[in-house]
């Protein structure tokens, strides 16, 4: 049986290497645990309203953030923009992670690191995070941060860092706002809405419709409807789960 | 059928106030049955002096309302067309028994978000009968607890009602489905996967097959080299 | 070919086999110092963590993106000239498939490394094997990766093995000539054994273009499937495909250049060979600047909001000069310079190549750094700063592939034996000529 090989040596390679390929390869892939939606929790499903009428710039939500997370100062979760628009008038604009239906951050992960918990909110598990910065690159928001350096020591009172209360962060991994879903599992607000001493950020639940920032409880659509809420960049289709009022400080002045 | 109930229940409201603080606090009010038919209708009416902000975490009401006070009652009916839901209205009678007309009533619903919390539906003013009308679509089927408040007007301090009912109909609810193309693009990585496994039995059969061909060939004597 | 140019063929091809002379120890010793340099630089870098790079918050893809898909553009030259060349069966490829072959599979081992240098955990590398998701670029980059680095190994292999064979008899003794003995299979040349080897070529032949073709697609897909300005765009794959060709045929210019010098093969690779090389050259550079344009035509006629301010920053803002410096002496000049006929092929040709490549991986910074830079919300622009970190890790890896290819050419033939006499036919007695192929142009 020397020289060229026949057609069954052929399809037996193919056989043999395929089945192997798929074996190996093919049966993690069809089953990325990280993908599989938490289920024991209630259903919410969190969505947050940002009123830039009201919004001075204080950046009480930004540091109440840090401080809930023990974060370095450069690591602005939600972060609070001076924006200058066309006319020269300037307001702010708080930039929280928008939570997007249609995650881009989440689809280009190659790890499954980033995935959707079953209240709608993106959350990264830094175990298995690999620091490839992928999504970084692909939040069209800049919402996500990488920790370059060692983050400050903590302990952590879970016992140990999880996705839902990733403190202290992990050196070389990817980290994020995720709507305080440690606070929210306990029924208290996000710290970013706690913090907010104009009342500008409003937590709510696509399902109950229903948003409060602490103070005033509105019935989410109609506040939406009513106020021309919009969400920031829509038209890539991420569908984020934020809206803004857009304003420039006019209740403040009341 | 409600409007021709409200003397008899503007009577037991009044029965029940006398009775003691406890009664007024029961939960009560209208029951919306699966049919859509109003089966009971004994909405009390309860009195409160707002305190400090009246829209935060839902404040105890003051049980022991002054005479001062306005009766609020709440009624709710389902709209013509199903699908609309329903209209709040709120029956306002001030202390001397005429109706309270022009007056701004806003309505809350009790919902629980990091505590019980009144979420506020919207506002009207009474017409010259003492009512003020609120169309009301809920998020979801099921029990909701609705709470009407007029402010304090003049003498009349301020005041509200509640009622308790459960919604047949509701707003759609907001769908998270993935569309059709992300349910294409999830499997076409599989497909590339199919590929990718042909590609490496390609590339394997070159070199497996080509190193046994040598090899074979190697072994082959009745060939020669020189007379190939 | 008669005898003599054959057996002398064979001398020039064989001569370095096994052996070390001064300039190689002294090239080896230069070269392992920028690689020992450059892997210092990633062993500081992998104890610290990624702050020691000028990588920050926004600009958080760098040098080692570029760097990634610049060594695997290298890569591609070797590949698709060799595949090309053996389709179309163009005779005067034979003394330069190795080197080609050989030159992809340097790069490629170098590029390849570049994604994990890149990451913030590389310890955790495999989890891209252990908890894939299939939608990921990322994982298209691993899977296209590692098929065209086992393609190419296999695609230089092959037509290594009669030549291995021809090395091993041409030995007395000793561990190497075991060692290929084991690796030439047994290789006699019987008609069975050339069917094979020729249909394994062959089979080879066909799949590295596709497959090279599918690794800088894949690795434009990195940058086009994201929502940002001039990164999202359509033609990204063709585009990146071709400059990929492009940088990878000046590469393979270069490294044929140094080694017909050093290795004394003047005799067998002329100036005939370094024109073709230089219109296979010219042609890819004509059509980049064709994608090119249409690519910034595209985006800028209609300039919306995210790729305007980018554009502007490209063309007439802070990377304007690195633009038109590309553009003119990286792209424009060298086509012209290995186009114009005249005297000083072979200089002219390594001249526009250098060029050609400096300004291939000054485009892959201006696709990678001002993309990143350019905001995702619209108020700050990035800023991004090389550290000597990665500086020295970039010099390091250039340096491996030189000295991946001293080495290797010092234990295999650096030019092809059997795929010569496969295009010659077996060599003829002295006094009968054919068609002097190699002798052609020599003088030049």
């Amino acid at each position: 049986m020397a020289g060229p090989f026949t057609r069954r040596q052929l399809l037996g390679t193919l056989g043999t290497v395929g089945g192997t390929a798929l074996a190996a390869g093919f049966v993690p892939m069809a089953f990325p645990e990280a993908l599989a939606a938490d289920t024991n929790k209630t259903q919410r499903q969190w969505a947050m309203v940002i009123d830039l009428r009201r919004c001075d710039g204080c950046k009480a939500c930004t540091e109440a953030c840090q401080e809930t997370h023990h974060l370095p100062a450069n690591f602005e979760w939600i972060k609070v923009f001076e924006v200058k628009d066309k006319h020269g008038a300037a307001y702010f604009m708080p930039r929280p992670c928008f939570q997007c239906e249609n995650a881009p951050c989440l689809r280009v992960c190659p790890v499954a690191a980033t995935y959707k918990d079953g209240e709608g909110v993106v959350l990264v598990d830094q175990e298995r995070c690999i620091g490839c910065r992928m999504c970084m690159a692909a939040c069209p928001y800049g919402a996500r941060y990488f920790n370059y350096v060692e983050p400050p020591a903590y302990a952590n009172p879970f016992g140990k860092a999880t996705p839902q209360f990733p403190v202290p962060q992990q050196q070389g991994t990817v980290g994020k706002c995720m709507f305080c879903v440690h606070r929210t599992d306990e029924g208290q607000l996000p710290a970013c809405v706690e913090a907010c001493g104009m009342g500008a950020i409003y937590i709510g639940d696509l399902i109950e419709d229903v948003a409060t920032n602490g103070e005033e409880t509105v019935r989410l659509s109609t506040f939406l409807k009513e106020n021309d809420a919009f969400r920031y960049k829509e038209d890539l289709g991420t569908g984020p789960r934020v809206w803004y009022i857009a304003g420039h400080g006019q209740l403040l002045e009341q | 059928m409600i409007r021709a109930l409200a003397p008899f229940v503007v009577a037991t409201v009044a029965v029940v106030m006398f009775l003691g603080p406890g009664q007024v606090l029961l939960p009560s009010g209208l029951r919306l049955q699966a049919g859509g038919s109003i089966t009971a209708s004994a909405p009390p009416a309860a009195h409160i002096e707002t305190r400090g902000s009246g829209l935060g975490l839902a404040p105890k009401p003051v049980v022991d309302p002054p005479a001062s006070a306005a009766r609020v009652r709440v009624v709710v009916r389902p709209l013509e067309k199903a699908e609309q839901g329903y209209a709040l209205e709120a029956i306002l009678v001030a202390p001397d028994g005429k109706a309270l007309t022009n007056t701004p009533v806003a309505f809350y619903e009790l919902v629980d978000l990091f505590g019980t919390r009144e979420m506020h539906l919207g506002d009207a003013t009474t017409d010259g009968r003492g009512s003020a009308t609120l169309g009301y679509l809920p998020a979801r089927t099921g029990s909701h607890q609705i709470v009407a408040r007029s402010p304090r007007q003049g003498a009349i301090i301020a005041s509200e009602g509640r009622l308790s009912f459960d919604a047949t109909v509701s707003a759609p609810a907001p769908r998270f489905e993935p569309s059709a193309l992300a349910t294409f693009s999830d499997r076409v990585p599989y497909a590339v996967g199919i590929l990718v496994l042909l590609v490496w039995s390609l590339i394997a059969f070159a070199l497996f097959g080509t190193a046994r061909g040598v090899i074979g060939g190697a072994r082959d004597t009745s060939r020669k080299v020189d007379t190939a | 070919m008669d005898r003599r140019t054959h057996d002398r063929y064979v001398e020039r091809a064989m001569w370095p086999i096994g052996r070390g002379d001064r300039n190689f120890w002294i090239a080896v010793v230069a070269l392992s110092l920028l690689v020992g340099a450059g892997l210092y630089a990633w062993v500081y870098q992998v104890q610290r963590g990624l702050w020691v790079t000028g990588l920050n918050q926004r600009v958080s893809w760098g040098f080692y993106i570029i760097n990634c898909v610049f060594f695997i553009g290298i890569s591609y030259g070797g590949a698709m000239t060799s595949a090309i060349l053996r389709l179309t069966n163009a005779k005067w490829r034979a003394p330069l498939t190795r080197l080609a072959e050989a030159t992809a599979v340097a790069a490629l081992l170098v590029g390849a490394v570049y994604p994990i240098i890149d990451l913030g955990r590389p310890d955790r590398f495999l989890n891209i094997l252990l908890h894939p998701q299939v939608g990921s670029p990322v994982v298209w980059d691993v899977v296209a990766i590692s098929t065209y680095m086992v393609a190419s190994l296999v695609f230089l292999y092959l037509p290594l093995i009669p030549d291995l064979a021809t090395t091993g008899a041409s030995m007395r003794g000793g561990p190497l000539k075991r060692l290929y003995g084991i690796l030439s299979l047994g290789w006699r040349g019987t008609p069975g054994q050339e069917a094979s080897l020729q249909r394994g070529i062959g089979v080879m032949a066909v799949l590295i273009i596709p497959l090279a073709v599918s690794v800088h697609s894949v690795l434009a897909w990195l940058f086009a499937v994201t929502a940002r300005g001039g990164w999202h765009s359509t033609i990204f794959a063709p585009l990146f495909v071709l400059a990929a060709m492009l940088s990878g045929v000046a590469a393979v210019i270069l490294v044929v250049a140094a080694f017909r010098r050093v290795y004394g093969l003047a005799e067998f690779i002329t100036a005939k060979h370094f024109r073709y090389l230089s219109y296979l050259m010219i042609a890819l550079g004509v059509a980049y600047l064709y994608f090119m344009v249409s690519e910034y035509l595209t985006e800028g006629y209609l300039a919306d909001e995210t790729t305007a301010p980018l554009l502007e920053a490209i063309f007439v803002g802070s990377y304007a000069p690195a633009f038109w410096s590309f553009t003119t002496i990286g792209l424009i000049f060298p086509l012209v310079l290995a186009a114009w006929p005249g005297r000083f092929v072979i200089a002219r040709a390594c001249t526009a190549s250098a060029l050609v490549i400096a300004g291939m991986w000054l485009k892959r910074f201006l696709i990678v750094v001002p993309g990143m830079a350019e905001p995702a919300m619209p108020w700050d622009w990035g800023r991004y700063a090389p550290t000597w970190v990665e500086i020295t890790i970039t010099i390091g890896s250039a340096a491996a592939i030189p000295l991946i290819l001293i080495i290797f050419f010092r234990f295999f033939p650096v030019m092809s034996v059997h795929e010569m006499e496969e295009v010659e036919g077996p060599p003829q007695p002295r006094g009968v000529v054919l068609t002097p192929v190699y002798a052609e142009g020599a003088g030049e």
